[in-house]
């Protein structure tokens, strides 16, 4: 209570602020680029669907089908370390009282990326971006900010959580 | 008065100050002089207005000052602190957890 009543006072009166000053460049996380990179992996799998379905598959064919499968792999790969830096460095005890499931919920998301990177399964990709999107909620509530749930405007318009910025 | 509420921003405080917390500070230094302990505001050359925690105080007067976190820059990079770069002590903390 008092400290919502400090908090209202310096919206008004703008207290000067001092920093707890660390000694590496903390405070930049965004669960943003864990998010894009599971639509890169569900827009990989949309894509290797589509040479799936070709009934002959040309050399061109085949080596894009490589170049998918890779870059669905990396981006697996990116989802785990994105989730991992900001459980490890920014999840701290505070956020784990408000928030019990953080490590249950992270450690789901390494399994549903490693399932999602050993199949071509678009399901696995969903649930690994279900899984995402909840951990962004939790961030940014973390934060004080509320979310909401929008389509990207792009390929393969999956829905994201995104930060009320306003 | 020498009274003035700070706002904190940071995670080297962390858990005792949380980033985005409140500080009420005092800045009646010369009756209640820093102790080991104390949490001071104190201007620093590189990082501006800090708040760190007083670890000792040497033989030739210097404070040496630390976050109570992992992430806190060190004491060594903080340096020594001479006297008049602690502008106040902190008496009461508010965050939003409390």
């Amino acid at each position: 209570m008092l400290f919502n009543l400090i908090s209202k006072l310096d919206k008004k009166l703008k207290f000067s602020t001092a920093s707890a000053h660390c000694d590496i460049p903390c405070k930049i996380y965004d669960p943003i680029s864990a998010q894009i990179a599971v639509l890169t992996m569900i827009r990989m799998v949309d894509l290797l669907n589509d040479i799936n379905e070709k009934s002959n598959l040309t050399a061109n064919d085949q080596a894009q089908f490589h170049r998918l499968l890779n870059q669905k792999e990396e981006h697996g790969n990116k989802v785990k370390e994105e989730i991992r830096i900001i459980w490890g460095d920014y999840i701290k005890q505070p956020q784990l009282e408000k928030f019990p499931e953080l490590h249950a919920l992270t450690h789901s998301i390494m399994l549903a990326s490693s399932k999602a990177k050993q199949h071509i399964d678009k399901d696995a990709t969903l649930d690994l971006l279900n899984k995402v999107n909840r951990f962004a909620e939790i961030f940014w509530a973390t934060k004080g900010l509320e979310t909401y749930t929008a389509v990207c405007p792009y390929p393969p318009t999956q829905t994201l959580v995104y930060p009320k910025l306003n | 008065m020498g009274f003035k509420f700070i706002r904190i921003t940071g995670h080297s405080m962390m858990p005792r100050i949380p980033d985005n917390s409140y500080v009420l500070i005092h800045t009646w230094l010369k009756i209640f002089k820093p102790k080991p302990g104390n949490t001071l505001l104190i201007k620093h050359h590189k990082y501006g207005h800090i708040i760190k925690t007083l670890s000792h105080i040497d033989k030739q007067g210097f404070y040496w000052v630390k976050g109570e976190s992992m992430q806190s820059v060190s004491m060594s990079n903080i340096g020594p602190i001479i006297k008049e770069q602690i502008l106040g002590k902190v008496c009461i903390t508010l965050s939003a957890n409390h």
